[in-house]
């Protein structure tokens, strides 16, 4: 296993902004972690670079090559083996040249000659190196962002909204890359809140609502909302315009248990007071009580 | 009404690329126009100058035969692509709303915004919830054209669907002209009735 995430909670002062969040990537696979804007996903992600702001606190394990992510760890496999694709250019220094940052700071040939193939590679041309990050177009960023990571032989990629603004050929194009990377051997996290670009792409797809995992699926199960378990999901493939564009009831509530109690036909008074535990059906994880498998103990 | 946009050329610089050069097109307030367009055509600028935000280098844009209002309430709203970036930072919510020209409470509900949320500031809200105070700020009594840029691509399919529900039911009502601009072509045939595709 690549990545053992458990327990994970997160809070921000009186809010917490994850709740028992727990994930798995191996070698080769190609995870997308789907969920609302304000449903905590690019901290996760930032949590396992530690790159939280001073008042999140962030509890649990995090596991990689089954050893536990320390400090010390961190700083010997961050940029190397684990690389994060951050969401925009603000991640970029305004002052440097980006072939040179990709080169993380060297001006020697043999380094510039591996950031100019690289951009070939992703269809950029050569004066690229030369630019200064306000010179490019988001959709070149997302490329200089991915060539950076491609400097070493990355074993763990964590991509933070990769796509938003780009057109859907592009998007597509942004993501193969990262499949590419996964076929190559890497585990790839795709954090993202477009579902459809998740199903053409991914492996196995997280659904996030609130802080909390509602479902754990194979992205194949997402061909047909009769693979799928979770009130939520069901309601999140029934939104998509190309699925029927329903129109959904759901509100922000804060209730104890299943937010979806009060819409859910199946829910039972159970639903609204108790926590809600997670069960295996086939190869999917879901945290409802109705779905008929078996009891997980995360 | 009529909203028209006739033979308009627009740059930024005095002698700089033109971004659009001669686009015409009208759309009535009983219409909902997509437009589908690359990035980079300058579906926003259009948006801008239609809006009256930008004015164009040569042509004209016309609402029932006359220029927009140079004061007082435009007619024409947008709604923009980036809601953390439409909003005062320093204003809280219920300051943000009031921008609009009276708000109805009706609007309010219906768009699911919480009575707590008026009283925070933009940087404690998440995308999704910071559009709908831009939806309903765009919706005061007098408006008659919506131009919605890009309006939920940052969000979650279940958030999508209910705020274009909402924006359908609330234009027909009210007969106003819906111009949606997107990249998402799935959405487009769902939210308007023709689309037209600039290159």
């Amino acid at each position: 296993m690549l990545l053992e995430m458990e327990h994970i909670t997160i809070t921000a002062g009186q809010r917490n902004i994850l709740k028992d969040f727990f994930l798995t990537i191996e070698e080769k696979e190609f995870v997308a972690l789907v969920g609302a804007s304000g449903s905590g996903k690019s901290i996760l992600a930032h949590s396992i670079i530690g790159i939280i702001p001073e008042n999140v606190i962030c509890s649990g394990t995090i596991k990689y090559k089954g050893f536990i992510l320390t400090e010390e760890k961190k700083a010997t496999l961050l940029g190397n083996e684990i690389v994060l694709i951050p969401q925009n250019t603000s991640y970029l220094d305004p002052l440097m040249k980006v072939g040179i940052q990709v080169a993380k700071g060297k001006k020697d040939k043999k380094s510039l000659e591996k950031v100019k193939n690289l951009f070939k590679k992703y269809h950029m041309e050569e004066s690229v190196v030369y630019k200064y990050p306000f010179m490019l177009s988001g959709g070149m960023t997302r490329r200089v962002f991915i060539s950076s990571a491609l400097m070493e032989t990355p074993k763990l990629v964590i991509a933070d909204e990769p796509t938003p603004g780009l057109h859907k050929k592009m998007a597509q194009q942004v993501v193969s890359h990262f499949r590419e990377m996964a076929d190559m051997g890497a585990g790839v996290l795709m954090i993202t809140h477009d579902l459809d670009l998740a199903i053409s792409t991914a492996d196995k797809i997280v659904v996030l609502y609130n802080g909390e995992i509602m479902e754990v699926a194979k992205a194949i199960n997402f061909q047909s909302q009769d693979t799928l378990y979770h009130y939520y999901t069901k309601e999140l493939w029934k939104s998509m315009p190309k699925n029927g564009f329903y129109h959904s009831p759901i509100q922000q509530t804060s209730i104890e248990g299943c937010p979806f109690a009060h819409y859910c036909q199946k829910a039972k008074k159970e639903c609204t007071i108790n926590k809600i535990p997670y069960f295996v059906k086939g190869e999917s994880i879901v945290k409802c009580l109705f779905i008929g498998g078996e009891k997980q103990c995360y | 009404m009529l909203l028209e946009a006739k033979n308009i050329f627009f740059r930024y610089e005095k002698k700089g690329r033109f971004i659009l050069e001669n686009i015409s097109f009208s759309i009535e307030s009983t219409q909902r126009i997509g437009i589908i367009a690359p990035s980079g055509f300058g579906k926003t600028t259009l948006c801008k100058l239609l809006s009256g935000y930008l004015k164009p280098t040569a042509g004209s844009i016309l609402l029932d035969g006359k220029p927009l209002p140079q004061n007082g309430y435009c007619p024409v709203q947008m709604i923009w692509q980036h809601p953390d970036m439409a909003v005062n930072p320093r204003l809280i919510m219920k300051k943000t709303l009031a921008e609009g020209d009276a708000i109805s409470e009706e609007i309010i509900t219906r768009l699911g915004i919480q009575q707590s949320w008026l009283y925070r500031f933009p940087n404690t809200l998440s995308g999704g919830e910071l559009q709908r105070f831009c939806i309903a700020r765009t919706l005061g009594e007098k408006t008659r054209f919506l131009l919605a840029d890009e309006i939920t691509t940052m969000l979650d399919f279940v958030t999508q669907s209910q705020i274009w529900h909402f924006l359908l039911q609330e234009t027909e009502k009210r007969e106003i002209g819906l111009l949606v601009v997107s990249h998402d072509i799935d959405l487009l045939k769902q939210v308007t009735t023709e689309q037209i595709y600039l290159k």
